[in-house]
């Protein structure tokens, strides 16, 4: 395990190593990333301060809703979202039997060679909005250690939503719509639960429990009600045990590039 | 298990694929309904590899050598029939086989684009979980038979494809595997480059008693490195045996090259080449092909000195390159 661990980290450093050799890039990268997580927290600004009701949240509280919905989207995408594209790159070029001839777990090694230094950017820009909103508000009345919790669910449903995609671009191989659907799906993670009532609120917190994504962590840092929370942890964990299995499973047709 | 490192048996594989016309009305129909090809790419092969063999894999395009290797190397599963590579069913346990193989293939590079292949070379050694004293012997020693101690700390898009292509093979070698795949892996290569390969894969051979499976269409690479050959095509292996085997069968033919500066007895030289095939007609210049069956050679050679002023003369056989040529051509027939 650690030697895995330590194996994962070379490669979070080599990708460092090669998206440094070309500086500007690297720059520009990172900032643009930057400021397009602070757009989220801008636009329910906007909202908010047009009259736009979110029942029984503040701003600073929609603020850090925001912030840790950057935080998770953005370490998601930094760790191992790339795996779409990444995915469907060595479906195109062939390049997927490389990773199959190697002596790991291939999932994990796709995962590994998806760590997107680009997107640091974004994680950065999360850290940045979830501590400014914590400063603004007067006192955390919750639990850091059920934030964290929650943080990770967050983390693994946006992993579960990364295998699917993988396996479906295994099998199709031109699937770059499917972000776009996730993207969708995710502006729904941006605004609190109380807004959603009856079908929605229970499909966010069941078949899509998208509510782990943002309103849950924040909530419970704020000291919110988390009621639904476990049936949410229960539907991330079955998602992701249900997305691998189909990830190992479409491996069997995968055809390769020809040769 | 036995003095075989590979053993296939009625080994098939089909792939599904869809068809569709050509033009936009066929597009938007394919949208909806689309008619299902099946094309089987082995037919049932079967073969064996001795432990410490190289073999030459060779078949036109589309004739099921990236697909044998692809199943060999458990990228592949199979449609049906066995494989048994040291041990291993390769695709059933693929993460443990794959550890006692290497691949090199020509067109796939396995090292980092912008950083230098040195901290590829690392990263492998972390991916095979190589101890320290035995992966910088490896390097040292590999790095010196191909001469790029020096080349392996520039970042890999700096380097020739020459270089490139002998970084790859120390990434393929370092974990030093039982088997190793080569696709193609001097394509675009130069000579000197290609010679210096050809002796580090000899010398890995006999060191290590590595079993090497060369597919390429370079017949050069085939006579410097092989003893054997398997010649597939259509899914089907339609030779199995030694460079010399498919010599003698294959090579009935030899060559005359000549040049001269003036003909003594043009009735006999005119003879003379009608009992080959004349594949080069200049003035002062001639190349014969005789069958070896129906024409004394020696003799025919020497009735040509006696009839010719020449200056320069050569005889060969035919290449091996020529000979699988015809292979291909008479199945095509």
């Amino acid at each position: 395990m650690i030697q895995n661990l330590l194996l994962h980290w070379q490669f979070v450093k080599l990708k460092y190593a090669s998206r440094m050799a070309y500086r500007f890039d690297f720059f520009t990268c990172m900032f643009a990333f930057f400021l397009f997580q602070l757009s989220g927290p801008l636009f329910v600004g906007v909202i908010f301060y047009a009259g736009g009701l979110f029942p029984g949240w503040s701003f600073p509280q929609l603020l850090l809703l925001q912030g840790t919905l950057a935080l998770i989207r953005g370490f998601s995408f930094m760790s191992f979202f790339g795996l779409l594209w990444n995915t469907q790159d060595h479906m195109r070029r062939g390049t997927f039997d490389l990773l199959l001839i190697r002596p790991v777990n291939s999932l994990w090694f796709l995962v590994m060679n998806s760590f997107d230094e680009e997107d640091s950017g974004q994680f950065i820009g999360g850290v940045a909005i979830t501590l400014v909103a914590v400063s603004l508000l007067p006192e955390l009345q919750g639990s850091l250690l059920a934030f964290f919790a929650i943080l990770l669910l967050g983390v693994l449903f946006f992993l579960s939503l990364a295998l699917l995609c993988s396996a479906a671009t295994i099998i199709f191989i031109e699937t770059q719509r499917l972000y776009e659907f996730i993207d969708i799906i995710m502006i729904f993670a941006s605004y609190p639960k109380t807004i959603y009532s009856g079908s929605i609120a229970i499909l966010f917190n069941t078949l899509i429990p998208l509510f782990v994504a943002g309103n849950y962590p924040a909530s419970a840092l704020l000291g919110f009600s988390l009621d639904g929370v476990l049936i949410a942890a229960v539907s991330v964990i079955g998602l992701l045990t249900v997305s691998m299995f189909i990830w190992h499973k479409t491996l069997r047709y995968y055809t390769s590039a020809g040769g | 298990m036995s003095g075989f490192a590979i053993v296939v048996k009625e080994l098939e594989k089909t792939y599904k694929s869809y068809r569709r016309g050509k033009g936009f009305l066929q597009a938007l129909k394919s949208l909806f309904k689309r008619e299902t090809v099946y094309s089987q790419a082995l037919k049932g092969i079967n073969f064996s590899i001795h432990r410490g063999e190289i073999v030459g894999f060779v078949g036109p395009n589309g004739a099921g050598k990236s697909t044998t290797i692809k199943i060999l190397s458990g990228v592949l599963f199979p449609s049906s029939g066995s494989v048994d590579v040291i041990g291993f069913v390769p695709w059933l346990q693929r993460t443990k086989y794959v550890a006692n193989i290497g691949a090199v293939f020509g067109q796939k590079s396995q090292l980092w684009w912008d950083i230098p292949p040195v901290d590829s070379f690392y990263l492998s050694k972390g991916i095979y979980k190589i101890p320290d004293t035995e992966f910088e012997k490896r390097l040292e020693t590999m790095s010196t038979i191909l001469k790029v101690k020096e080349v392996m700390h520039r970042p890999t898009r700096d380097l020739s494809l020459g270089e490139r292509m002998k970084c790859e093979f120390i990434m393929a070698l370092l974990h030093n595997p039982q088997v190793l795949f080569l696709d193609e892996p001097t394509i675009g290569v130069d000579a000197l480059a290609k010679e210096e390969i050809r002796e580090f894969l000899l010398q890995i051979n006999k060191n290590y008693k590595t079993t090497v499976i060369l597919t390429t269409h370079d017949m050069e690479d085939i006579e410097e490195l092989c003893k054997r050959i398997i010649i597939i095509d259509d899914g089907t292996i339609i030779f199995d045996g030694s460079l010399n085997d498919i010599k003698e069968k294959y090579l009935t033919c030899k060559t005359v090259d000549f040049q001269f500066t003036s003909v003594k007895d043009k009735r006999k030289l005119a003879s003379l080449l009608k009992k080959g095939i004349v594949l080069e007609n200049k003035k002062w210049f001639k190349s014969v092909r005789f069958e070896k069956e129906q024409v004394n050679v020696p003799k025919v050679v020497d009735e040509l000195i006696k009839c010719c002023n020449i200056i320069d003369f050569t005889v060969h056989e035919s290449r091996l390159e020529h000979v699988i040529k015809e292979i291909y051509r008479q199945r095509q027939k």
